[in-house]
């Protein structure tokens, strides 16, 4: 297999570029951590902008951005040969590591996304405190610091502080995803990397693909709980991912093409990876069929007067392909960023093993966990609100 | 849902409710404060002790460093008792290579050999393996050109032999890979030869013809021509000029080209084995028997390979005048 990987160089390639290090664990990484920024950015429209259309999903936008959250640096911990050593770099941070603001910023927005997810969910949490009886009614007391009162003056308070904590968590969420593409745009040895935009690039994906995981979600629960998928709340959401889709791309393509039209040094080893090694990765599948066909299809979807049940399937469609886009994204920038010597005249190969200790089944295994993990939220506490078509309906 | 709840009677007016006015919210953020004191005392407590105090690491790890002994003996030391083994290691190609490279850490070893003790103690580690000679002689597109690497399967094949379990140590020697018959710096100085790969990255580039205005290339025919043209009507034809005259980079401009007499570096290749197949290449069971078998004097019988076979086998060794030809219609 050795001999098989190394036949696969192309020109001249240094020793230890041979061998892609960084590879489907660290490309899951920020795709997960784009989902827990994406994801809180809806919630907030709602909480803190007031967008009413979009208070079915709000809340289930909360608490699914703390389920990724939980699980963001799972595949890096899974990365390390030594996962324990990760921790050191919160116990001993250095004031000049990009990866110690990391821990610093994750801690703090994990820490406000949990007093978030408390104080919106803390009405749902006393029902079912009143409602159970035994353990579980003990668990659900405890859980509401066995103070059981519900009132209009402990709803506008309760409201006051998830209003607070979104307009707080929005930079975080930026700081928070924006800093993935940071340590990437920071890597200046590597041109496919080395952007400023790599930061806002990573940002915008990050939105795209946490609305088109929110839409999917949406969609799949309502016809689970067979009910009329909320058409103002989906479309509100699809006009935002198709607006949010626009700007991605065009960063994208634009850092690309800075580089193509500049004509600079080290265009001409970047024309081949884009052209030869990232073809079907990068152009095929991230530009012409996860961006081209979505933007046309919320397009339509957006300008075009359509049936509820076209729009479904225009939004529910363009949804995974966005999904699919961002994890592209993710994939032709980590694993492309390597597939290039920094001699810029060679080429190595990568492809993932299906059995491996970072392969895809472990990768599909890490990347399910937070949908059980919110599967069980709801089971503890409603997700969605219950005047809503989605939150009265039961699987 | 919400009626379920419990009412607070009445106290639904317009009074400013701040954020610590209800038993929930006052534990909440005790909680809170709480988790973010035992969040900075476990970062307290797991902080190494001394951390920071003069710089980005522990102060006490300083003195540790300090303290550890060397396990690294350096060359040097091998030679007060493996004086032999030293002296071919020097002389030839490996020379840069310590011995503990290959050996492991000496430390224990001089140690146990001070103190007297039995042989079995501080033991170094000599059963190379084949991985442990393709950790650096394995073929990888990012070795340099001039490097010697091989396809094992490739090389065997090449070299009849039929057994791959072999040790690389069944024709090579670690302490001598070429058998120089004087050491690497008494062997002429020779500038770089250029290879068409160097640059190109399509190895079917070398059988093409350079192009009007090509770059001046340096390869062994512009200056070798006549000896080249002799070789080629040769048994040896096939094999390329360096694999007996290797070079040795010493920089980015020269290195060191070997002519190597000696009889044991023939035999590297001709020597019978028993994991080599009878008729891959023609070998002698005993260079000595054949030599004596073959000589009618003293002279002959401290005769190399090369003195017999070179004319028939090999290339003419004494060159004719002007050979090397350098300027117009010479050098590239």
């Amino acid at each position: 297999m050795h001999v098989e990987a190394i036949s696969e160089l192309m020109g001249f390639v240094f020793p230890n570029e041979q061998h892609v290090t960084w590879t489907v664990m660290i490309v899951l990484y920020p795709y997960i951590t784009g989902l827990v920024a994406g994801a809180f950015i809806v919630s907030s429209l709602y909480h803190l902008f007031g967008q009413e259309t979009l208070k079915p999903v709000a809340r289930f936008a909360l608490v699914s951005s703390f389920a990724f959250l939980l699980f963001a640096t799972l595949p890096l911990l899974l990365h390390l040969g030594l996962p324990m050593r990760a921790f050191n770099i919160m116990i001993t941070p250095s004031s000049t590591s990009a990866m110690a603001g990391f821990g610093i910023v994750y801690l703090t927005y994990m820490a406000l996304v949990v007093v978030e997810v408390w104080f919106s969910m803390r009405e749902e949490i006393v029902n079912r405190a009143l409602a159970e009886k035994g353990f579980l009614g003990f668990i659900f007391k405890a859980l509401a610091l066995f103070d059981l009162r519900v009132d209009d003056r402990t709803r506008a308070l309760d409201h006051r502080v998830v209003k607070f904590l979104a307009g707080l968590g929005i930079p975080i969420a930026c700081f928070l995803h924006g800093y993935v593409g940071f340590l990437f745009g920071s890597i200046k040895a590597n041109p496919w990397w080395s952007t400023p935009l790599m930061f806002i690039i990573f940002l915008l994906s990050a939105i795209v693909s946490g609305i088109a995981v929110l839409i999917l979600l949406f969609y799949v629960i309502s016809w689970l709980r067979r009910v009329e998928v909320d058409g103002p709340c989906v479309q509100t959401m699809a006009n935002y991912l198709w607006g949010f889709m626009i700007i991605d791309v065009a960063l994208e393509l634009m850092q690309v093409l800075s580089i193509a039209y500049q004509q600079m040094a080290e265009w001409e080893a970047l024309s081949v990876l884009i052209h030869d090694k990232l073809f079907w990765s990068h152009v095929v599948l991230q530009l012409l069929i996860c961006s081209l066909i979505p933007f046309l299809l919320l397009g339509l979807n957006s300008l075009v007067r359509l049936g509820q049940r076209t729009r479904n399937v225009l939004i529910f469609s363009s949804s995974v392909l966005l999904l699919i886009q961002v994890l592209a994204m993710r994939w032709n920038v980590v694993i492309g960023g390597q597939l290039m010597s920094k001699s810029f005249r060679g080429y190595t190969s990568y492809m993932p093993g299906m059995w491996d200790r970072e392969g895809l089944l472990v990768a599909a295994i890490v990347f399910t966990v937070p949908f059980l993990l919110l599967r069980f939220f709801d089971f503890l506490v409603p997700l969605f609100p219950s005047d809503s078509a989605i939150g009265k309906g039961r699987l | 849902m919400a009626g379920e709840a419990q009412q607070s009677g009445g106290h639904s007016g317009p009074e400013k409710t701040g954020i610590l006015s209800f038993p929930y919210s006052r534990r909440f953020f005790l909680l809170f404060m709480l988790a973010i004191l035992a969040g900075l005392g476990v970062r307290q407590y797991l902080k190494p002790s001394g951390f920071g105090e003069i710089g980005f690491f522990r102060t006490a790890a300083l003195d540790e460093e300090a303290a550890r002994e060397p396990t690294l003996q350096g060359k040097g030391a091998c030679e007060v008792c493996h004086k032999a083994e030293f002296d071919a290691h020097e002389k030839d190609v490996h020379l840069t290579v310590q011995c503990e490279d290959c050996h492991g850490p000496a430390a224990e070893h001089v140690q146990a050999r001070t103190d007297g003790l039995a042989p079995d103690k501080g033991k170094m580690f000599r059963e190379l393996a084949q991985a442990n000679c393709l950790a650096c002689h394995r073929r990888l597109q990012a070795r340099p050109k001039l490097f010697p690497t091989i396809d094992a399967a490739e090389h065997f094949t090449r070299m009849g032999v039929t057994d791959s379990s072999v040790k690389c140590q069944g024709c090579h020697s670690p302490h001598e890979p070429l058998f120089l018959d004087r050491k690497v710096s008494q062997a002429r100085l020779h500038p770089l030869i250029h290879a068409c790969t160097d640059c190109h990255l399509d190895p079917a580039i070398r059988s093409k013809a350079l192009p009007d205005g090509h770059v001046v290339t340096f390869q062994c025919k512009d200056c070798h021509a006549d000896v080249l043209a002799d070789y080629k009507t040769k048994p040896h034809k096939d094999l390329e000029c360096s694999t007996c005259h290797v070079f040795h980079q010493d920089s980015e401009f020269s290195g060191r080209i070997f002519k190597n007499g000696n009889p044991k570096f023939c035999l590297m290749c001709h020597q019978q084995q028993p994991f080599r197949g009878k008729g891959s290449i023609p070998q002698l069971a005993s260079f000595e028997a054949h030599r004596n078998e073959m000589a009618s004097d003293d002279a002959d019988r401290q005769k190399r390979c090369v003195d017999c076979h070179a004319e028939e086998k090999i290339h003419t060794m004494h060159r004719p005048a002007k050979s090397v030809v350098v300027g117009e219609g010479g050098a590239r």
